[in-house]
């Protein structure tokens, strides 16, 4: 992975594949779904973010499968991958609750 | 095959062909998958053929090509930061700022709304070093935005914002997420300052003496052959010219340092800096005329010449 971490994107696509293998328009359907709508990958972006994944062997192909006579390629995480999704999630959590911290604060009074 | 999934496979073909024959299968699925139960007669949305179309343009900018375009910017940019120094102090000798006789006055008078709007629109080329460095320095969103404050400063029609254009194009372009972080030696952002003061003191000294032979009988006599060579395009062409003799002096000199980017760079910059060059001429009404326009001839042939040498000499090395 390189130094200047996940964009969300990618930390979306990571987190779909954490429970389970996904195919292309599944990893897109499930952003979606994750994101309440607000993030809607094209196919052409979820490539290029499938191929940096890939790049940084966080991602790998799990299997093929033909679906109405059509080729499916089903990815899953790597267990780099995992690492990485799990660093982003503990330092989104982090920041996360320090906005909660000091949000409790201001509003009992405590320093803006 | 449906009239859709055609669509969509003639959309795909924007991409690299070795990229295609990996993907395309899978792609054209995610794609119909998408689309659901659509009408045959649908077709692709334009955001997923922008969607492609950025895709394309990332996989093609990749290796010797993307380096290409990323030393394009740097060395345009590099250009127009020199040109900015070479403005700036003007600007400052306008003003009085430096210990010479001002060959023009400042627009406007004294402290008035006209004064100031020239003072900063002079003053605004400043841009150009900050993206060049910003550039050098590795922060190529800071270069980004500010080279494109800088473009808002050329009237777009001038043949000579060709070149800052191409720059800031090949900027956007070569600079994208995916190009690891790249810092080149902090040293190298003063190049430009150190050629620009250099320019400068070229152009003060040649405008001097010009300014004397200017009463001269046979005024403007040898400096017919100089003047082409005095507008930015003309002292880019020279740069070029330059780098260009460097570049072949290299090749054949030293094969271990052959690069197909570099005489592919260059080779992109010919163009623009050709172009600009022929917009210089003019109908010839008398004998300068001529004269100015037979040299900026000879400096597109020679540019268009150069670049045509280049790109070849970068193909042989890939």
């Amino acid at each position: 992975m390189n130094s200047r971490g996940l964009t969300e994107q990618a930390f979306l696509v990571l987190t779909t594949l954490a429970d389970a293998s996904r195919h292309g328009y599944g990893i897109v359907q499930e952003v979606e779904r994750l994101s309440e709508g607000r993030v809607q990958l094209k196919i052409g972006t979820l490539y290029g973010v499938l191929d940096r994944l890939a790049a940084d062997e966080l991602v790998a192909l799990d299997r093929e499968e033909a679906h109405q006579g059509r080729l499916r390629r089903y990815y899953r995480l790597t267990d780099q991958g995992v690492h990485a999704l799990e660093a982003e999630a503990a330092r989104l959590a982090a920041h996360a609750r320090y906005a909660t911290e000091r949000l409790r604060a201001r509003h009992a009074g405590g320093p803006a | 095959m449906t009239a859709l999934e055609s669509r969509y496979r003639r959309v795909l073909r924007l991409l690299p062909a070795g990229y295609r024959a990996e993907r395309e299968e899978e792609m054209v699925s995610a794609f119909l998958d998408g689309a659901g139960p659509a009408a045959d007669d649908a077709r692709p949305r334009w955001s997923e053929i922008a969607s492609v179309a950025a895709l394309a343009l990332r996989l093609r900018l990749d290796g010797p090509r993307g380096r290409a375009v990323r030393l394009t910017a740097l060395i345009g940019l590099a250009f127009q930061a020199a040109m900015s120094c070479v403005y700036l102090a003007q600007t400052l000798g306008v003003h009085g700022f430096l210990p010479y006789p001002p060959g023009e006055l400042p627009v406007g008078e004294p402290a008035s709304a006209e004064r100031l709007w020239h003072v900063a629109r002079d003053l605004s080329s400043i841009v150009w070093i900050i993206s060049y460095a910003a550039l050098v320095w590795g922060r190529p969103r800071v270069a980004k935005a500010t080279a494109l404050l800088g473009l808002l400063g050329y009237v777009p029609t001038s043949p000579e914002s060709l070149a800052p254009v191409i720059a800031v194009v090949a900027l956007l372009a070569g600079y994208h997420r995916d190009v690891p972080a790249h810092r080149f030696p902090r040293w190298l952002a003063a190049v430009p300052l150190a050629a620009g003061a250099v320019l400068f003191l070229v152009i003060t000294l040649l405008t001097w003496a010009m300014t004397t032979s200017n009463d001269s009988p046979q005024w403007p006599g040898p400096w017919a052959w100089v003047w082409s060579w005095l507008p930015p395009s003309g002292l880019f062409s020279l740069a070029l010219l330059a780098a260009c003799a460097g570049y072949v002096v290299t090749h054949l000199a030293a094969p271990r340092r052959r690069s197909p980017s570099v005489p592919l760079a260059l080779a992109i910059l010919t163009v623009p800096v050709a172009v600009a060059r022929l917009s210089y001429l003019s109908p010839a009404a008398d004998q300068v005329t001529e004269t100015l326009n037979a040299v900026t001839v000879v400096q597109a042939v020679v540019l268009v010449l150069s670049g045509a040498l280049l790109a070849r000499l970068s193909a042989a090395a890939e």
